[in-house]
C-alpha cells in the first residue's frame, strides 16, 4: 500500500503531520493505491482506520472504521483509492491521535481479517491556544511585537509563533519568514480569517514569551500587528490582533549626546568607513598629544 | 634606580592571571555639566552596570617584602534602552520624551596596561594574609554607539589612565594543606583582589573625546602560577 497526495508519496515522517485542521476542512484527498496482485481472487480487500483494526480473534474491531472494501476479483491490477481527509480524521472536531490505516484481507470469506499493511497517520485538527497580552511599540524602520505563551501551551507543545502585518505589506519586507501554519482560507478557500494568509508573515519566533522584531518598515506609513500560535502540524490558533504601530524616526543614544552639545566626534558614523584604521589613528593621536603636553610640562 | 632593575632582571618572575568584577558608569555626562544636559542617564538611566574583566601579566618579586607587577587587563561594559521617539528638533529633547520601540546600545571596551607594586611581607614573614597594592598605568577604551536595527551609528576610542589600589588575601595563607595540593597542579596562588580603581578615560585632557571616566570599587580572583 502506498499513499500519496498528488504526485507526491508520502513517507511516514508527512504522514505524521499530514492532516492537520486545514486539510480537514478542506477534506483533501490522500491516494492509497493498493497492490492486490499476489491476492487471491475469491477474497476480500478492505481499508479500514482506527487502533489495533484486526483483533486477536480475527475479526475487524468495532471501534475502527471501514473506509473502502472490494472483491479482488480476477482484475489483478493496482487499485487506486481516494480517502478525504475529513473521513480518515471521523470529523474536524478538535482531536490529536494517532491512527492506523490498514489493509486488510479476508481470503475465504469467512470474516477472517489478515493484516496485510499497516500506517499511521497522525490527526491534528486541535488548534493551540492564542498567545496573550500581546503590545507593539514602533521604532525607527521597526516595530517590537511582545507576546506571551497562549494559556495551555507549554514547550513541550513544540509551538512556533509568527507576527502578521497588513497595511503596506510583508511583501516589502527584507526577506520576511516563510509562513508555517496551514491555512483552510488559503488551502480551499474556506469561510474563516481572511487576513491568515502567507503573504502576511513578517517575523516569527520559536519560543512563547518572546519580543520580536520586525524590520524593514517604512517610517510614517501605519501597519496593523497579529500574532498566531503554530504547532507541529501547521495548525494555527485564532489570530491575536495586537493593534497599529507608525515606524517613526528615533534619537539614539549618540544623535542625543551630540545634540546636547557633546563634542565627541568618534571614529565612525553611520557606515562612514575605515573605522579600525581611525580607531588607530585616534590612539596614535593620543600618544603624540600626551607626549607633546608632557614635554612641555 | 638601577638596582631595582638589576633585582628584577635576576627575580623569578611568576605569571599571575583573574577576573575582575566592578560595577561602572562612564563619566560621559560629565563633558555637559555646564549645560545640565545629561544625555547618558536621560537614556541610560545613573545606576551602576556591570564591567567585566580580566587580566594576564608577571610579578617579579624584589625580596621578602615587595614584589612588581605587570598586567595587561581588557574588560567589557555594555548598556542598552528604548530610545526615544524623536521630536523633530535639534534641541536638546526634554526629559519628558517617549520611548520607541527600538534599542539604543553603548558598549566599552577598556584595555590597560598596569604597572604596580605589592607590600608582600606581611605574608611572606607573619602569615597575614593581606597584601596591598597599588598599579597605575595607560588605558584606552573603545566604544560603540548602536541602534535597534544592530548599525552601529558611532564608534571610537577614548585614551587615558588607569589607577588602583587595594588588598590581595591570600588565601594560600590560610590553608596551607590547600595551597600545596594547588602547588602540585603548577598554582603557587590564589588570591582575592579588592580595591578601588579610577578610570580616567578622558584623553588626557583633549576635547572631542567620549568622556568614560568613572572612579568605583572592583573585586576578584587571581592566580599566580
Amino acid at each position: 500500500m502506498r499513499l500519496s497526495d498528488g504526485d507526491e508519496l508520502l513517507g511516514t515522517t508527512i504522514l505524521a503531520t499530514w492532516l492537520n485542521h486545514a486539510r480537514c476542512v478542506c477534506d483533501e484527498a490522500l491516494t492509497a493505491t493498493v497492490d492486490v496482485t499476489g491476492l487471491s481472487s475469491t477474497g476480500r480487500v478492505a481499508l479500514v482506520i482506527g487502533k489495533s483494526c484486526v483483533t486477536s480473534d480475527d475479526e475487524l474491531s468495532d471501534a475502527c472504521r471501514v473506509l473502502w472494501d472490494e472483491r479482488v476479483g480476477s482484475a489483478k491490477s493496482d487499485r487506486e483509492v481516494s480517502l478525504g481527509a475529513e473521513e480518515l480524521a471521523g470529523g474536524c472536531a478538535d482531536e490529536e491521535t494517532t491512527l492506523t490505516l490498514s489493509l486488510v484481507y479476508d481470503a475465504d470469506d469467512a470474516d477472517e481479517w489478515t493484516a496485510l499493511a499497516e500506517v499511521d497517520l497522525g490527526v491534528d485538527t486541535n488548534r493551540p491556544a492564542a498567545p496573550r497580552g500581546a503590545q507593539v511599540v514602533a521604532g525607527e524602520g521597526l516595530a517590537e511585537v511582545a507576546f506571551s505563551a497562549g494559556e495551555d501551551d507549554d514547550e513541550s507543545d513544540d509551538l512556533k509563533y509568527q507576527v502578521l502585518c497588513t497595511a503596506g505589506s510583508a511583501a516589502g519586507l527584507a526577506r520576511p519568514p516563510k509562513a508555517a501554519f496551514d491555512s483552510a482560507v488559503e488551502r480551499c478557500g474556506a469561510d474563516g480569517d481572511a487576513a491568515l494568509v502567507a503573504a502576511n508573515v513578517c517575523a516569527e519566533a520559536n519560543t512563547g514569551s518572546a519580543s520580536v522584531t520586525v524590520a524593514g518598515l517604512d517610517d510614517g506609513t501605519t501597519y496593523s500587528f497579529s500574532v498566531v500560535a503554530i504547532d507541529a502540524a501547521g495548525n494555527p490558533s485564532k489570530r491575536v490582533v495586537v493593534g497599529d504601530a507608525t515606524p517613526a524616526p528615533e534619537e539614539d543614544f549618540w544623535e542625543r549626546y551630540k545634540r546636547s552639545g557633546g563634542s565627541a566626534s568618534g571614529c565612525s558614523t553611520s557606515g562612514a568607513p575605515g573605522a579600525e584604521a581611525c580607531l588607530l589613528l585616534v590612539l596614535a593621536v593620543a600618544l603624540l598629544r600626551g607626549s607633546r603636553e608632557g614635554g612641555r610640562g | 634606580m638601577i638596582t631595582v632593575l638589576l633585582s628584577v632582571l635576576a627575580a623569578q618572575p611568576v605569571g599571575i592571571a583573574g577576573f575582575d568584577f566592578s560595577l561602572y558608569r562612564p563619566g560621559i555626562d560629565h563633558e555637559l555639566a555646564a549645560s545640565g544636559a545629561t544625555p547618558y542617564a536621560d537614556l541610560f538611566g545613573t545606576a551602576r552596570r556591570p564591567l567585566w574583566g580580566g587580566h594576564v601579566g608577571a610579578l617579579v618579586p624584589l625580596g621578602d617584602h615587595v614584589a612588581v607587577t605587570a598586567a595587561l587587563g581588557l574588560s567589557f561594559f555594555s548598556v542598552d534602552a528604548k530610545a526615544f521617539v524623536d521630536d523633530g528638533t535639534a534641541s536638546a529633547p526634554s526629559s519628558g520624551a517617549v520611548r520607541s520601540g527600538g534599542d539604543t546600545s553603548l558598549a566599552v571596551m577598556p584595555w590597560s596596561l598596569m604597572f604596580g607594586a605589592r607590600y608582600t611581607g606581611l605574608v611572606k614573614r607573619t602569615r597575614f594574609p593581606i597584601a596591598p597594592y597599588a598599579e597605575l598605568g595607560p588605558a584606552y577604551a573603545t566604544w560603540s554607539v548602536s541602534r535597534g536595527d544592530g548599525a552601529t551609528t558611532a564608534s571610537g576610542g577614548t585614551f587615558g589612565l588607569g589607577f588602583g589600589a587595594g588588598l590581595l588575601v591570600e588565601l594560600a595563607a590560610l590553608d596551607r594543606r590547600a595551597a600545596a595540593e594547588l602547588a602540585e597542579l603548577g598554582v603557587r596562588g590564589v588570591a582575592i583582589r579588592a580595591g578601588v580603581v579610577h578610570l580616567a578615560l578622558d584623553g588626557l585632557g583633549a576635547d572631542g573625546v567620549l568622556r568614560l571616566s568613572d572612579t568605583t570599587w572592583s573585586a576578584g580572583l587571581e592566580l599566580a602560577f
